[in-house]
């Protein structure tokens, strides 16, 4: 089977022949393929996705494509560090936030879990050591609270204005 | 490279599931410290009792490989124990302590639902201590009961 491949169609327009083994990476992709036995010669649609996000995930599960399996998360050991992203993840994620979003939006509705791991950890990595305001302007989040709760809110953070 | 359309997506056109998953790669304290009073969703889902059970107050901060510790920022720790701890101290199943927030952690508030706690990084005079104390605590509270 290797070197087989099948034909995935991106929300405007593109076809893109992907090897099978790669495209498998995507538990929803896999599904369409094993479960509701979708011809391989078939056009698959990805009605979520548009090209250049397809071309950025397919340039990340062809690079990851022999990674071993990511064991089970569980609550007791689950991992706090979020500095490990490997250097090609790094540059790979050298992107806009709209363009993170995007694949982190991709990454999820095809269930590519490594992928998803990354780019959520790479958020993550965003938020940390940044105080609520300083979060708000990275990501550009109006505030909702009304005047009186965000005097209230000043009063509590004063602690952390006055460094 | 072009990728994004007219409408760029920002974080929060991120489903919650998303941003939990995001929370659920951030330490306590560093949920605590930073996405707590940003907008009234990001309240709901850092302060959201599923996620809370565990109330884990030991953070490792690596100043080389020799020194480490495991105490929070003492600014931290006091926007913590004076604003937080009050909306999540009844959702707390389970505590994890080390020496220098035991005091604060444990004495402004009460855990009603708590079955275990776990010190770390003591030492051992004080840890015994702290021990004495809650022992002390159990037994008069098995008297009343």
């Amino acid at each position: 089977m290797a070197g087989h491949k099948i034909k995935l169609q991106s929300n405007d327009g593109d076809i893109f022949d992907v090897e099978v083994e790669i495209a498998k990476l995507s538990i929803t992709i896999k599904t369409m393929l094993e479960d509701l036995s979708m011809n391989e010669e078939e056009i698959i649609p990805l009605p979520n996705i548009n090209s250049a996000i397809f071309k950025k995930v397919i340039q990340w599960t062809t690079h990851h494509k022999d990674d071993p399996p990511l064991p089970p998360e569980d609550d007791e050991n689950r991992e706090k560090n979020t500095n490990d992203i490997s250097s090609w993840d790094q540059e790979f994620l050298k992107v806009d936030q709209g363009t993170l979003f995007e694949l982190i939006l991709a990454a999820n509705y095809l269930d590519i879990k490594g992928l998803l791991d990354v780019t959520c950890t790479s958020v993550a990595n965003m938020i940390k050591g940044k105080t609520s305001e300083e979060i708000r302007q990275t990501f550009n989040i109006k505030n909702d609270f009304t005047p009186q709760e965000e005097e209230q809110i000043k009063k509590e953070n004063e602690w952390c204005e006055n460094k | 490279m072009n990728t994004s359309n007219n409408n760029r997506l920002t974080i929060l056109d991120l489903p919650n599931e998303i941003l939990l998953n995001i929370i659920s790669k951030l330490s306590f304290i560093d949920v605590f410290y930073s996405l707590v009073d940003i907008n009234e969703r990001f309240d709901q889902l850092s302060l959201d009792p599923l996620y809370i059970r565990h109330l884990d107050m030991t953070v490792m901060t690596m100043k080389s490989f020799f020194e480490y510790t495991f105490s929070v920022d003492d600014q931290v720790l006091s926007k913590i124990c004076e604003n937080i701890l009050l909306l999540i101290h009844s959702q707390v199943y389970k505590l994890t302590v080390e020496q220098h927030s035991t005091e604060c952690i444990l004495l402004n508030v009460s855990y009603p639902k708590l079955y275990s706690i776990s010190f770390v990084n003591f030492q051992k005079e004080k840890f015994l201590h702290y021990l004495t104390g809650i022992l002390l605590i159990i037994s008069l509270v098995r008297c009343i009961l």
